[in-house]
């Protein structure tokens, strides 16, 4: 039998006929549809879910280092820590805060470990295993708390993969939420999702898929299906499909400041909660503008004890005190206290740029600098291009927002796919071609005014 | 249901409207049958498939961007419930446990149709849709939300796949997993 024969086959296979529907079918549809919720709870979620969404804030600007996302509406998340019991009442004051203190020291410690275990790749993979074209994909835990989403994996090959890299899509609820790699286009509203993995072997790669801006309602679901859908593994073709319910994951730990609030001439900064995650570190606030400046936009920037910067994210206004709810990566694990820096942008109507071809690969001993004018300049001192990505470093411009854009001169610009923080801080754009000749273009958007009347430091315990 | 009715009912759906929800599947039911008993063996798998995909869409409706598309997310939902079920059932059911009603009306061609079940994902609903649900490739990818050319290399994938198998099963030299 050849492929055509099959299609002949095929064809003598009948097709479903427009019968009607059984009546045991039937009923279970009308019982479904019967028993559906009222829709008041759920609409205004949805409303608010709405509202914001039309609000989205896209801008990308690093030496303050804010990217702006889209903040959905929270899911109030679960009053109780999980895993701080309330001491008992008939404690004294005095013994009840240190048993307290203590428990939360134990809770924010175990934190950390995960943390730190999961960013050295040490927790145990043995969720299920696919096999295609001789490389086998063996799934870790899968941790969504509704926010952020991160996915553990394990690969091994008969033979070594070259230029290893994954392109996959994920799923969850049946609409595609985020990529890996190169798998589609990404229109822009689709969270791009990490690929961080080490090279155990030729044959053997261990890595995590994340993300932390997770624009998608559907994820803040108690339950939600799950899937990762990968199609390329290095240079070699093929389908790895794997298909789970994930439970949401509630934060390990809520660390309460509701009185935390603070005053000054640009608004009122209310701090009402903060959540740590395995995934995530969320702020609950609330924030009253009184500045009516049009060019200003309003973030909060989160950094710590370290030094770790976290990212930015965009400020949204409340009228009557209504939360909203920021998200950013997850702690930091050596980190003693958060510092949470609003600040503003002071948008220019008009820019000012500069370019400069890349004729060497700049180093932090020799730089390239990039002059943009009005005495302002990038120092870019990194420009790693490696197969799956090309990433550019430069140091910070405290105050001032500088864009970067990456052209190859011969095809255009490189789209923009990653921005680090913490650690290992820097531009990440697409893969370009070894024989491409870079330019690099900076652009001042203005200044960034940090507002320390606002400021809200947080010693962890 | 008038193509203005409909229009209506998916914009009152989306901003909160039950009744105008259930008018909305209530008109597509046949259809959702149809594709659910394309992709699953019995009438209760279907049952519960629809129910599972009308209960997401309800709760997810509110999120839904194009009103246009209501059609084509709802059917994505039932396909991932039918995926869903399907798995399920290969994992808790005997292998030997026959499907309470026949796959479709008319099918005859028994080898076949155990190749096609013994497809991978996504091979098996693609050629389920193609062949049995007789769904245009340009209908799968909006529906499936994969770009055409990924499907044609996936059908053409599944095909090789399936003569391979039939031409095997043919000679006599393997008989499928039971």
């Amino acid at each position: 039998m050849n492929v055509e024969e099959l299609e002949t086959r095929f064809q003598g296979v009948g097709k479903w006929e427009e019968s009607s529907i059984p009546t045991a079918v039937a009923q279970r549809i009308e019982q479904t549809l019967a028993a559906l919720p009222e829709r008041g709870k759920q609409r205004s979620m949805a409303g608010r879910t709405r509202a914001l969404a039309a609000a989205v804030v896209a801008l990308v600007v690093v030496g303050g280092g804010i990217a702006g996302y889209s903040a959905y509406a929270p899911k109030i998340l679960g009053e109780t820590p999980i895993k701080q019991a309330a001491p008992s009442s008939e404690l004294s004051s005095d013994v009840r805060t240190e048993v307290e203190g203590k428990m939360s020291l134990l809770a924010i410690n175990e934190l950390r470990d995960s943390i730190r275990k999961m960013s050295v790749k040490e927790t145990e993979v043995s969720g299920a295993a696919v096999s295609d074209q001789g490389i086998h994909v063996r799934l870790g835990y899968v941790i969504n708390d509704g926010y952020a989403l991160s996915v553990r994996y394990s690969i091994t090959a008969d033979r070594p993969i070259q230029d290893f890299n994954l392109n996959a899509a994920i799923r969850v609820d049946g609409q595609t939420v985020g990529y890996v790699g190169n798998a589609e286009e990404d229109d822009g509203k689709r969270a791009i999702f990490r690929n961080e993995f080490s090279i155990v072997s030729a044959t053997q790669y261990e890595g995590i898929l994340s993300t932390t801006y997770y624009p998608f309602e559907g994820a803040r679901m108690q339950y939600t299906d799950f899937e990762l859908d990968i199609s390329r593994i290095g240079n070699v073709n093929g389908e790895w499909v794997f298909d789970a319910e994930v439970r949401r994951q509630e934060p390990s730990l809520i660390i309460r400041n509701s009185n935390e609030t603070k005053t000054s001439k640009q608004g009122v900064f209310e701090l009402s909660k903060i959540s740590l995650s395995k995934v995530s570190t969320g702020l609950e606030y609330a924030f009253k503008r009184f500045d009516s400046e049009k060019n200003r936009i309003f973030a909060v920037e989160l950094t710590d004890d370290t030094g770790y910067r976290y990212g930015g994210v965009a400020l949204r206004t409340s009228e009557n005190s209504e939360m909203n709810y920021a998200s950013f990566p997850s702690l930091n694990p050596e980190a003693k206290s958060l510092l949470i820096r609003p600040l503003y942008w002071d948008m220019k109507s008009t820019s000012i740029k500069g370019r400069a071809n890349v004729e060497s690969l700049p180093t932090p001993d020799d730089p390239l600098i990039v002059p943009i004018g009005q005495d302002k300049e990038l120092v870019v001192t990194a420009i790693e291009r490696r197969p799956d990505r090309t990433v550019v470093r430069s140091l910070p411009t405290p105050g001032d927002s500088i864009g970067i854009s990456l052209y190859d001169i011969e095809r255009g610009k490189v789209p923009l796919i990653d921005i680090l923080f913490g650690k290992e801080s820097g531009m990440v754009f697409e893969p370009v071609p070894s024989d491409a000749k870079l330019q690099i273009v900076a652009e001042f958007h203005g200044k960034l005014v940090y507002l320390p009347e606002l400021e809200v430091q947080l010693n962890l315990p | 249901m008038s193509e203005l009715a409909w229009k209506t009912d998916v914009q009152l759906a989306c901003s909160g409207d039950r009744e105008a929800f259930s008018r909305l599947v209530r008109d597509m039911q046949g259809e959702l049958y149809r594709m659910a008993r394309t992709l699953l063996h019995g009438d209760e798998d279907c049952a519960d498939a629809i129910q599972e995909a009308i209960m997401k869409a309800y709760r997810s409706i509110p999120k839904l961007r194009e009103p246009a598309y209501f059609r084509t997310w709802m059917f994505r939902i039932l396909i991932h419930e039918c995926r869903r079920i399907y798995h399920k059932n290969k994992r808790m059911l005997p292998m030997d446990v026959l499907p309470d009603r026949e796959a479709p009306t008319g099918e005859t061609d028994l080898d076949l149709r155990d190749a096609v079940n013994r497809l991978d994902e996504p091979l098996r609903t693609l050629v389920k849709l193609h062949y049995y649900a007789d769904l245009s490739l340009a209908q799968i990818a909006e529906i499936m939300d994969v770009s055409e050319g990924t499907l044609k290399s996936r059908l053409h994938r599944a095909r090789r796949q399936l003569v391979k198998w039939l031409n095997v099963s043919e000679r006599g030299e393997i008989g499928y997993e039971c």
